[in-house]
Parts: structure tokens; C-alpha cells; sequence
């Protein structure tokens, strides 16, 4: 067993003149649960397929457990367990029989495979629909069906993309429940377009921005950053250059309001507490002060300056006063 | 079906409990049989009936086959039980007519396939009470659930080694001329076997410990007619006839390798047979394998007609096969069955996606590729069943018995030429991920392959190397030396030659993704 359950290294690949993934480097630990973001093209299923080794690299390496992707698939392929974004079923068969089929192609043991697979259909909780054609099942037990041919023989790694697109919220809820009881004896990489649900059960966050891996963070030291949130109105520099001087070695973003008030952020370590300081240097320059605290560093946070890097430099956008940022970021 | 489930549930809710299909089935299959049987009747009060005896025969054991398939799907008691006792009559007054010496001989064929349909009617309906488990209510039932597979599993045994056992007795003797009866006999014993493992379960440890040792039995009994069949040949130790492989040993080797190569695919967890086992499973669950055979029993009872119309007109000559068979109904069949049956094979995959889960499980792509090669062969061997089921009717038309030898022949050319074209098309449903265009693309293929047939004979080419050629490439060609009793082994290379070229070729096409 390889200390870290994945490795990649300077991952490439190119689709003739388009590049899809560009110098990707990172590791997964064992029982961690990572989740993958990343707007439409971004690249996330590119890397999933090269990681189950459906489609091979243009350059760089990737190894699961210690074993090479493209030159030992076959092992590899015998510890992951992998739910492609649409679930692709086959429509004839029946729910045990296609789990029986799976186990078999899996290489399960015979002797032990029957109480086996009656055990992932009672966790993935599929009991009542277990003689029901594959056919007729909803979306949801579509995906709990997807899920437990992933688990099939027990891999040490599961791959599944977008596992909760299309589900309603109830499902959601139950099937994050699900992969946070999975992540405790195994490692998950799942991606998703839904910040809320990533941050609710993963340990680390990856993302990737048109190909290249522009996060790579544990989720507990990201929340350990909180920001000073500071609305004012008057010449924007003025405002601007108070905060500079009084936090000058920190990232500062400011948005512009509808009601003509400033919003600034700034993006704070833990246990620095300027707050008395800025309302002191504010009121010495009667410039108005309606909003002074602060708040935890979301993820949400991270994904717009992420997005925003190359369209916004220095920040500065119309958005209504006094809403929080948006919920769901991509498409 | 529950009430609260028609107003809580959603579609597939109720789409689960429609149970529609199976009495649809058994009353097709009903209406086949009485139909066919009156026909049959009819023939022999010699009174006169739209339908002919030869059809009415085939659509009766098409419409059998049907009974059967409901009976493994149907859950209703008293209709199982029916079809029990009904099936153990025909099991019982078959076996009376096959073994009593005063039965004519067109009725003993009749009680063939009587015995036949009978056991696997009651075998499947058996299957079906056990799943049903209305037998757990009652404790003779009980009992009887408990002892019938195991006798059922002896009897089968036990009749298949005797069968087996009495041709080889038959051949060594070289008496030919009663291999109608241990034949049966033997059938009937895999039937019975194929039962009994349906019974107990095909997933249980019984199951599979006793296909494997029906595996290495079958396989052996199949090594065993060969070299007692090549000893004879070779003057080492001969039988008492002139020749031992045609036709006792061929019938023996035949049966053998049903046993063992079926058993060997009821057993093994190998990736490919794995995958064979489920695209059966597919073909005969979609409607494309019944309208293929449908196709072909219409195409092939067209041929059988004109057949017959040409044996009544004129006198013709052994071997008298080619006339039914190079047909062009028979021709057209397999020209536009082909297609049909491959174009899904990996088109389907590629469009729904189940070839990246396939492909990411630890399958290798030939095992793949092994897999949906087999099954469509058999699906299309099956296929021409009726073919062979309106031979068996000849008897019932008061024509002149046959020399079946060719038969021998020409089902081993059938098989090579089916393994190019299914292999042609299997190769190149891989190229697209659109049904139809894979379909298009195998029959112009077929068209492609009938062609050499045609222009063999063009000015300018007849007598020409060139003839020479197309000769050695075209499959009609391939049957038409076959139905004369000849397998010329350079027709049959370039068969065996496209079957191997394409699966290399369809195996290339699932790596290609690994080298963009």
C-alpha cells in the first residue's frame, strides 16, 4: 500500500489543438475526501478518466496506490471504483442482476460475492428496488445504484463525477450523507459545481480553472482565514487608502454597491483584530461607516478570486447592497 | 398492485408492476400451438386446412417455445401448475411414442420434439413455482420442491451418459440407422441437466461445481470421439463399419461440446464468458433476436416451399440440400440479419456510455470484444432454427426421407461464415456510436461479400484466375460445396481469416482511445 493514494505529477493532456489539462500536480492521502471543482470544460472529467485510466495522459505521470496508470491499468483498475456523470445503465437488466454482472467482471470472489453485494445494496439502501429494471428507476436510484457498483469490490478509491447532479435536495442530502460515511474507510475524489455540498464532507479542495490547478488546499486551514467586511461611502480612494495603511500587507478587493456605499475585503489571518483602528481612522476623516466585522474565508470566497483574477483585477462590480455572494458559482 | 403506490408512486412505480408481457407471450404461444397442431391434423385426417402440416409444425414448436418463455416469467400458480401437468403428458406420451417399435416413423418425430417441449415446458415451470414460493405453504410441496430438481438432475445425467454411451456403442457397431433415438435421449438429458441447474440456482455452489465437472465430462467425451474416430481412419483400431466420425462420432462430438462448451459458459467467471453470458441475456430480452427469427422462419418456410414444389415437380438428385438452401429468401435473410444483429453490439455501449464503465473495470478489451463475438454467433446459430425444424417437417409432407450427411458439412460451414460476418459486423459497429450507421455500414459489407457469388460468373471472368479467386471468397460458394458433402478447406480460410481480421480489428478500435 502506497503512502499516498494518489500522485500526480505535471499532468498534460491535449485534444488535438486544445489543451485540457496543463501541468497538474497533487496527492491524495488515504481516507481523505477531496472534492474537485471547476466551471463546464474545466477539466475535471479529463482528470477522472485519465486517473481510471480510461483515457491516457499527453505528459506527466499519475499513479493510484503506487501503481502507474498507464502501464499497470489493470491494478489500477482493481482498487478504484468509478460513477461516470451521466450513469450509464443498462436499461434491460434488473438492479441485483447488474450488480451481480459488475461483481463478476470485477473479479469478486464467488463464494463470498452474493453477501457481499446484499450488504453495499442494504448501505446504498437500493432493498426495495433490487428486482426493479434498471429502466425504471428515478434519478436517484439511479445514482445509489451507480454508487454501489462503485463500491464492488471494496476499492480504496472512488471516483465519482458530479454523483449528486440532477438530484433533488432531499436526495442531495442523503447521498452527501452517504459518500461522508464512505470517506471514513476509504479515499473519495468527487467533483461537483456546488460549493455548499463540497464544503459540507470534504477534507481538501481541488480546482481546477481552464485546465490548471489553481487550488489545492485543506479545507480546516482555508477556514482558519477570515475577512473584515468595511461598507463606506466617500472617494473610494480615500476609504481605500485608510485600509492600506492600516493592513498593508494583505489582499484587499473592494465591490462597489448600488446604493453608491463601498464594500471592502479584507482577507485577514487568524487573530489579527484591526477593527477599532479602522473605525478610529475612518471617523478622522469623516468618512461614514454603516458595516465593520467579520467573517470566516469561504471556499465561496476563494472561487471568485479564483474566477475573477483575469476579469476583475482589483475588484469593483454592481451588485444590490446588503446580499450575501452567490450561492452556486458555474454552469 | 398496491393502491397507494397508483397514487404516491411515480411512473416507474407503476411501470415496475405492469405484468401485461408474459400472458401476451402465452397466449401468442397458445394460439400458435393449437393452431399449428390442428393443422397437423388435419394433414393426417387428410382433410383440407389453410395452414400446411410443415407450417403448422413449426409455428406449433415456435409457439412451445413461447409457452416456455412464459412460464419463466409468469408468477400465477394455478397457470404454472397447468403448465406442469401439461408438459409432463407431452414428456410421457413423447417418450411412449419415440420407444414403441409400432409408432410410424413421422410420428416418432413428432414425439422428438413432443418429449422435448414437454420437459422444458415442466422444467421452466418448476423454476418458476420455486420462485413464486407458493410451494413453501405446503409441505408435500415442500417435499416435492425439495426431491424433483434431484431427480430431475439424475435422470438428466444419467440419460444424457446413456444416449451418449449408445452411440458410441452404435458407431462402433457401425449401425447407423437407429441414431434417432439416443440422440433424442441424450437431448432430453440436457434438457433435463440445463433444468436441474436452472432449479438449484446457476449461482449456487452446486450449480457451478457439477457445470464444471459437465464441462470436463463434455470436453473429454469430445477428445475422446476424436481420437477413437482418428485411430479408425489411421488403421490402428478399427470399428466394425467403414467409417466412424460420420455420422455417429460427428452427432457424438456434437452433443459433447454442447455439454462442455455450455456448461464451461454456465460456470466460468472468465471477463469474456462473463460478458457473453449477459449479451445472451440481452439479445433475447429485446425484441431484435424474435424479429430476426421471425424474419427467418418467414424466409426460410418461402424457401421450403419452393423446395418442396421442386422435389413434387421433378426428380431430384442426392444431395437434394442446395435446393432449399441457396435460396434467394434464405440469402436475403442473413444479408439484412446480420446487420441487425451486430449493429447494437458496440454502438449501443459507446452511445449510453456503458463502455467507459466497462472499460474501467479490470476487462481487458479482447475479453471484451471475445465476449459479444460469441454471443451474437449463438444468437445468430439460434436464428436458424426454423431452417432446421422445416427439415424435420419433410417427414410429415410424405416426402421421400433425405440423406442428412450434408447437414454435417453444411452446419460447419455455416458456423465459419457466420463467424466472418458476425465478426465483420461487430467490427464495425465499433467505428460509430449510431446504430444505424453501423447497420448500414455491415450490409453494404454483406453486399460487399455476395457480390464474388455474382461476378464469378460475369463475361469476361468466367474461367479467368479471377473466378478462381471470387470462388474461394464467396460464402455461397462455401455452402454450396458443403451441402455437396465437401468442406475444401481454402473456402474456408478466407471465412476464418475475416473473422479473425475483424475482432483484431474491432480490438484495435477499443485501444485507440489509449493512444490519442
Amino acid at each position: 500500500m502506497a503512502d499516498q493514494m494518489v500522485e500526480v505529477n505535471r499532468l498534460t493532456k491535449h485534444f488535438g489543438q486544445v489543451l485540457a489539462l496543463s501541468d497538474v500536480t497533487f496527492s491524495l492521502q488515504n481516507n481523505e475526501i477531496v472534492g474537485l471543482l471547476g466551471n463546464n470544460g474545466a477539466g475535471k472529467s479529463t482528470l477522472m478518466r485519465i486517473l481510471t485510466t480510461y483515457l491516457p495522459a499527453t505528459s506527466g505521470t499519475a499513479r493510484v496506490d503506487g501503481f502507474d496508470v498507464l502501464n499497470q491499468s489493470m491494478e489500477v483498475r482493481r482498487r478504484i471504483g468509478y460513477l461516470p456523470e451521466n450513469i450509464p445503465l443498462y436499461p434491460e437488466m434488473r438492479v441485483e442482476e447488474y450488480l451481480g454482472y459488475r461483481a463478476q467482471l470485477k473479479g469478486m470472489d464467488r463464494s463470498t460475492r452474493r453477501g457481499q453485494i446484499d450488504a453495499i445494496i442494504d448501505r446504498c439502501r437500493i432493498s426495495g428496488v433490487r428486482r426493479r429494471l434498471l429502466g425504471t428507476l428515478s434519478k436517484g436510484y439511479r445514482q445509489r445504484v451507480g454508487l454501489a457498483d462503485a463500491l464492488l469490490a471494496n476499492p480504496r478509491l472512488l471516483i465519482l463525477d458530479e454523483p449528486t447532479d440532477g438530484l433533488d435536495p432531499g436526495q442531495k442530502q442523503d447521498a452527501l450523507a452517504l459518500l461522508k460515511d464512505l470517506g471514513r474507510d476509504r479515499t473519495i475524489l468527487f467533483s461537483s459545481h456546488l460549493l455548499v455540498e463540497v464544503e459540507a464532507i470534504v477534507d481538501r479542495v481541488l480546482i481546477l480553472r481552464r485546465g490548471h490547478l489553481a487550488f489545492n488546499q485543506r479545507l480546516e486551514t482555508l477556514e482558519r482565514d477570515q475577512i473584515l467586511l468595511v461598507e463606506s461611502r466617500g472617494e473610494p480612494n480615500a476609504v481605500i487608502g485608510v485600509l492600506k495603511g492600516l493592513v498593508p500587507q494583505h489582499p484587499l478587493q473592494t465591490l462597489a454597491l448600488e446604493d453608491g456605499w463601498l464594500e471592502c475585503s479584507v482577507r485577514l489571518p487568524e487573530g489579527l483584530d484591526p477593527r477599532s483602528e479602522v473605525a478610529r481612522a475612518l471617523h478622522e476623516r469623516s468618512l461614514p461607516l454603516r458595516r465593520l466585522d467579520f467573517r470566516r474565508r469561504t471556499l465561496q470566497d476563494r472561487w471568485n478570486e479564483i474566477n475573477n483574477a483575469e476579469a476583475l483585477p482589483g475588484g469593483g462590480a454592481r451588485r444590490p447592497a446588503g446580499n450575501d455572494l452567490p450561492h452556486a458559482v458555474g454552469g | 398492485m398496491d393502491p397507494q403506490k397508483l397514487v404516491n408512486g411515480g411512473p416507474s412505480d407503476l411501470l415496475a408492476e405492469d405484468r401485461s408481457l408474459p400472458p401476451t407471450i402465452g397466449s401468442c404461444g397458445a394460439v400458435m400451438v393449437m393452431v399449428g397442431l390442428f393443422a397437423v391434423a388435419m394433414h393426417f385426417a387428410e382433410r383440407a386446412f389453410p395452414v400446411g402440416p410443415a407450417v403448422g409444425l413449426v409455428g406449433a414448436l415456435l409457439g412451445f417455445l413461447l409457452l416456455v418463455v412464459h412460464a419463466l416469467l409468469e408468477r400465477g400458480e394455478i397457470i404454472l401448475l397447468s403448465y406442469l401437468g401439461l408438459g409432463a403428458v407431452l414428456l410421457v406420451a413423447g417418450l411412449v411414442a419415440l420407444v414403441n417399435p409400432r409408432v410410424p416413423m413421422d410420428v416418432r418425430a413428432l414425439g422428438t420434439g413432443g418429449a422435448l417441449a414437454g420437459l422444458a415446458l415442466a422444467l421452466a415451470s418448476s423454476r418458476s413455482l420455486g420462485l413464486s414460493g407458493t410451494t413453501g405453504r405446503d409441505p408435500s410441496r415442500r417435499l416435492a420442491a425439495l426431491w424433483a430438481p434431484r431427480l430431475i438432475g439424475i435422470l438428466g445425467a444419467g440419460g444424457a451418459l446413456l444416449g451418449i454411451l449408445w452411440l458410441f456403442a452404435l458407431s462402433e457397431r457401425g449401425e447407423f440407422s437407429h441414431l434417432g433415438l439416443p440422440t433424442t435421449l441424450s437431448l432430453l438429458g440436457l434438457v433435463a441437466g440445463l433444468g436441474y441447474l436452472g432449479l438449484v440456482g446457476f449461482g449456487s455452489d452446486t450449480a457451478n461445481r457439477l457445470g464444471w465437472i459437465a464441462c470436463f465430462v463434455g470436453l473429454g467425451l469430445a477428445l475422446a470421439v476424436l481420437a477413437r474416430s482418428g485411430l479408425h481412419a489411421w488403421g490402428v483400431w478399427k470399428a466394425q463399419g467403414t467409417t466412424h466420425f460420420i455420422p455417429g462420432g460427428w452427432i457424438i462430438l456434437a452433443l459433447s461440446l454442447l455439454v462442455g462448451l455450455g456448461a464451461f459458459a454456465l460456470v466460468s467467471d472468465s471477463p469474456a464468458v462473463v460478458i457473453f453470458r449477459r449479451e445472451m441475456a440481452s439479445f433475447f430480452l429485446s425484441p431484435i433476436a424474435y424479429f430476426v427469427m421471425m424474419a427467418f422462419a418467414l424466409g426460410t418456410w418461402t424457401s421450403y416451399s419452393l423446395f418442396l414444389d421442386r422435389l413434387a415437380d421433378r426428380q431430384v438428385l442426392e444431395p437434394i440440400l442446395g435446393n432449399y438452401v441457396i435460396e434467394l429468401f434464405i440469402v436475403l435473410c442473413v444479408l439484412f440479419g446480420v446487420p441487425l444483429l451486430t449493429m447494437r453490439l458496440l454502438s449501443e455501449e459507446k452511445r449510453s456510455g456503458t463502455l467507459e464503465v466497462l472499460l474501467t473495470a479490470p476487462v481487458d478489451e479482447l475479453s471484451i470484444v471475445l465476449g459479444k463475438f460469441f454471443a451474437a454467433l449463438v444468437t445468430y446459430l439460434i436464428i436458424w432454427m426454423p431452417f432446421g425444424l422445416y427439415l424435420l417437417t419433410l417427414p410429415v409432407t410424405n416426402q421421400p426421407g433425405f440423406d442428412y450427411r450434408p447437414l454435417l458439412s453444411y452446419s460447419v460451414a455455416l458456423v465459419v461464415s457466420g463467424a466472418g460476418f458476425i465478426a465483420l459486423g461487430l467490427a464495425l459497429s465499433s467505428l460509430s456510436s449510431n446504430q444505424l450507421i453501423s447497420g448500414a455500414l455491415t450490409l453494404t459489407a454483406m453486399i460487399l461479400l455476395l457480390a464474388p457469388y455474382i461476378l464469378q460468373f460475369r463475361q469476361g471472368i468466367e474461367g479467368t484466375p479471377w473466378s478462381t479467386v471470387l470462388q474461394h471468397v464467396s460464402f455461397l460458394n462455401l455452402w454450396e460445396s458443403s451441402l455437396e458433402g465437401k468442406l475444401v478447406p481454402r473456402q474456408l480460410v478466407f471465412h476464418l481469416s475475416l473473422a479473425v481480421l475483424s475482432l483484431f480489428a474491432a480490438t484495435k478500435v477499443l485501444e485507440a482511445r489509449r493512444w490519442q
